[in-house]
């Protein structure tokens, strides 16, 4: 339950609606890193709800969403003393935030994989996520979709690319990054970035086959 | 020059004022500039790659086709809506959580670094 209230430890206190913070990134590290603890809320509070979406995209699960969001915060509090703008703070930030996903997804899977062994001995461990892989599509988002079938099935489809693929086409379609920054979030080549990103676009296709043929006339 | 470019060139500004185009597979040579064809819609194809695409695009069908089914998955993945995270803002549950971890182990420190 929402508690009414206020701040725990250092910063201001929490208002609903809260406008977004102004100041600029490098600002609000720099008046954090001086001792104003404000500065790292506001930080928290520009980026929480792309942080959120990305894990959501990522891992289909509102709860552990939350929590790996948290974790993504709470390692860049942990961090950002050693944060040096080689990259951006945006950049940093979901470079952290990708890291936070894939550990949760490769925990989950060895998890899982630890509770079948005896039953899947030798599966293909490739690209293509097994089923098992897939996480339960179980969020229902609360703004409005173009309509609700149509995000199951983005949803689902994004669901069965591998974790590689899937980080890359989020951050390609869904965040709008550049192939460069794109480059400097997964610490890769430009090269590699174009290649992954046509490999998730060929996956795409093929899962979405049936929904691209419905609208088809669609494109804009 | 990419995508969105050539879609301008050729007086539209609009994918969705080329005729559907459907193109049952793509030849060998269509199929080599797929992975260009891919950067090219990004607009991040550069040099000599893209002046080799845009020779071959406007005379082919197939990867004209291929573009717009790039476009349609993009509107589909961008229709796709930003949540809140949650009733409750993680703010304050991150907050909590410090909080904790400063009480467990002073260590730690307050807040500011």
């Amino acid at each position: 339950m929402q508690k009414k209230q206020t701040a725990v430890v250092g910063g201001s206190p929490i208002l609903p609606q809260q406008a977004p913070p102004l100041r600029k990134d490098d600002e609000l590290i720099a008046s954090f890193k001086a001792g104003d603890s404000t500065a790292f809320d506001d930080l928290v509070l520009k980026y929480e709800r792309r942080v959120y979406n990305h894990c959501l995209r990522m891992v289909s699960d509102e709860v552990e969403s939350y929590d790996l969001a948290q974790e993504v915060f709470l390692k860049v509090f942990r961090k950002i003393k050693n944060y040096e703008h080689t990259y951006s703070f945006y950049t940093w930030l979901y470079r952290i935030t990708v890291n936070c996903c894939i550990d949760y997804l490769r925990k989950k899977r060895r998890h899982i994989q630890e509770v079948s062994l005896s039953s899947s001995p030798g599966e293909d461990q490739g690209e293509v996520c097994k089923d098992q892989d897939i996480p339960d599509l179980t969020f229902i988002p609360e703004t409005a979709l173009v309509n609700q079938e149509l995000g199951d099935t983005l949803n689902a489809a994004i669901a069965q690319l591998s974790e590689k693929l899937r980080v890359i086409i989020i951050l390609k379609e869904v965040e709008g990054f550049t192939y460069e920054e794109i480059a400097e979030v997964l610490a890769c080549s430009r090269g590699t970035v174009k290649s992954r990103l046509f490999r998730a676009r060929e996956r795409l296709k093929e899962l979405l086959a049936d929904y691209m043929n419905i609208h088809r006339d669609s494109a804009k | 020059m990419g995508y969105r470019t050539l879609v301008e060139h050729n007086g539209s500004g609009n994918v969705s004022d080329y005729p559907s185009l459907e193109v049952k597979g793509m030849s060998k040579q269509c199929k080599e500039y797929s992975v260009d064809l891919s950067a090219y819609f990004d607009g991040e194809l550069e040099g000599e790659a893209l002046l080799k695409l845009e020779a071959h695009l406007p005379s082919c069908i197939a990867c004209r086709s291929d573009l717009q089914k790039l476009q349609r998955i993009r509107n589909a993945l961008t229709s796709l809506a930003s949540t809140p995270p949650g009733k409750r803002p993680i703010l304050e549950a991150l907050r909590e959580k410090l909080a904790k971890e400063t009480e467990e182990d002073p260590q730690k420190g307050p807040l500011v670094c």
